[in-house]
């Protein structure tokens, strides 16, 4: 700053030199002139045009050669400035870029420690679901053996205290066996293949009306199956997630005395929107953000069977293949299910 | 050698197992040993033992996954790779349904692997029905001979 101060007076323009100079030529015209004028008078005056001419000239001259060098300068020091400019650009550009590469390597560390953290979790909740298992069959067990063993030195109040044990050791041994399933589906790699999904439907349909009869439970609903787009997906976990759907449609119309199970669908823009729809006791929309969640219920065990676990697996299926799912219901008119998986081709296999 | 041979370290399974092997008169028929170096050890040294004409291998094993120390696959892997005890049936049973459980087992030359069940009512019996099917249903080729 204080170089470029100093400098700046060298580049002013100084129009005082060039009429000095002009006067000081026109002077000397003058002079030549007047001792030109002694001989011939005519000569004088030739003289003393062509001596202001000049006079005239060279203080033109000076004047815009200094204002040529001003202007040179001023353009240097542009220019000077225009590259320190870009200096200044190309030093902050690359500390951009280092920021930049810090940045993504944090994230990528990051990332790292997520996925890390979320396989440890997978894992200690695989490890604590299986060990829990031994000591939870332990007592099942030898809850059996001391009904059956032991049935005559039980009164009926002991008897029934037993009861409870087994059911409930029972219930939480369900649990950690929806745990590990849960575990199994999040962790498993998906294989990808094209699905026929209207003759899966079909096929969970029939085999879960059939395990229904075997349970002694009640109820087959009619199924209306329309067209459905075939699927691109893991058909183990897609048979899952249907099997899921399917049961709950017919488990919350099963005491219904028409009970219908529609499922429709259709593929757009590569979507496939698969929707299963009952016409069973459905549920209140004030409760639908706990639908999907782990362990969630919105029936008494008393109402409904089941371990709260299902919609869940339904929504981390549905996940792992990029999709949602989501739900719709009026208590007492039914309940829709909605699953959008991508990758879908319109048309049957 | 017991044609039964039980190798689990859990004192309660052991226990409900042979109270189903009690209930059923088979228990004089099973052996229990509580860790995999005892098995490898006793299976070792029996094989070794000069001809009586009784059997020098168990008919079928019953081999649990988790232990201390020695565990399931080194006693499997052990098994098989000893002529004596090549051949006899191994019944790998563990509480975990894990695919590479699974699998592992049987590229190790498992020939069965049931998980353990908890049905109200029959206690340890999935082992009963599985020593069944071993012992009266099963055929498996004659021991090898030293030199074979």
């Amino acid at each position: 700053m204080s170089t470029s101060q100093a400098r700046s007076g060298d580049n002013e323009v100084r129009p005082w030199l060039a009429v000095a100079v002009g006067i000081a030529s026109a002077a000397v015209a003058v002079w030549v002139a007047r001792a030109a004028a002694a001989g011939s008078p005519n000569l004088a005056l030739v003289l003393l045009g062509v001596g202001l001419l000049i006079g005239a000239l060279l203080g033109g001259l000076i004047y815009v050669g200094q204002v040529a060098i001003a202007r040179a300068r001023a353009l240097e020091r542009s220019n000077r400035a225009l590259a320190e400019d870009l200096d200044a650009r190309i030093g902050a550009e690359q500390g951009l870029r280092e920021l930049n590469e810090e940045l993504e390597e944090r994230v990528a560390e990051r990332t790292a420690d997520l996925e890390r953290a979320v396989e440890e979790l997978e894992s200690l909740n695989y490890t604590v679901s299986h060990d829990l298992k031994s000591p939870l069959g332990a007592i099942l067990n030898f809850a059996s053996i001391l009904e059956e063993d032991y049935a005559d030195v039980l009164d009926d109040t002991g008897r029934d205290f037993l009861a409870r044990i087994s059911s409930s050791a029972h219930g939480a041994l369900a649990m950690m066996e929806g745990l590990l399933d849960f575990s199994r589906i999040g962790r498993d790699p998906l294989e990808l293949e094209p699905i026929a999904v209207e003759a899966l439907v079909r096929d969970v349909f029939d085999d879960e009306c059939a395990r229904r009869a075997g349970a002694g439970l009640n109820g087959r609903p009619e199924l209306v199956l329309s067209e459905l787009p075939q699927a691109y997906g893991d058909v183990r976990l897609l048979r899952r997630l249907f099997e899921q759907l399917l049961s709950n449609a017919i488990k919350f119309s099963s005491k219904c005395a028409d009970a219908r199970v529609a499922v429709s669908g259709d593929a757009k823009n590569g979507e496939g929107h698969y929707v299963v729809r009952d016409n069973g006791v459905g549920f209140d929309m004030r409760h639908a953000n706990k639908l999907f969640g782990v362990f969630e219920r919105l029936h008494t065990q008393d109402e409904f069977e089941g371990g709260g676990l299902g919609l869940a697996m339904v929504a981390r299926i549905a996940q792992r293949h990029g999709g949602r799912v989501w739900a719709e219901a009026t208590p007492g008119e039914g309940a829709s299910f909605h699953v959008a998986l991508p990758g879908a081709r319109e048309g049957r296999r | 050698m017991s044609p039964i041979l039980i190798i689990e370290d859990d004192p309660s399974d052991v226990a409900v197992a042979m109270r189903a092997f009690r209930k059923h008169r088979l228990d004089d028929k099973v052996e229990i040993l509580r860790d995999g170096q005892q098995a490898i050890d006793l299976l070792r040294e029996s094989a070794g033992e000069p001809a009586t004409g009784r059997a020098r291998t168990p008919r079928v094993i019953f081999l649990d996954l988790k232990m201390p120390r020695v565990d399931g696959f080194e006693v499997l892997r052990e098994l098989r790779e000893n002529a004596a005890t090549r051949a006899v049936p191994v019944v790998v049973v563990s509480s975990s349904n894990r695919e590479a459980d699974v699998r592992e087992s049987y590229r190790l030359g498992a020939n069965s692997f049931l998980v353990k069940r908890f049905e109200p009512g029959r206690p340890g019996e999935f082992m009963v029905d599985a020593a069944r099917y071993w012992l009266d249903l099963n055929r498996v080729p004659e021991p090898a001979r030293r030199g074979d």
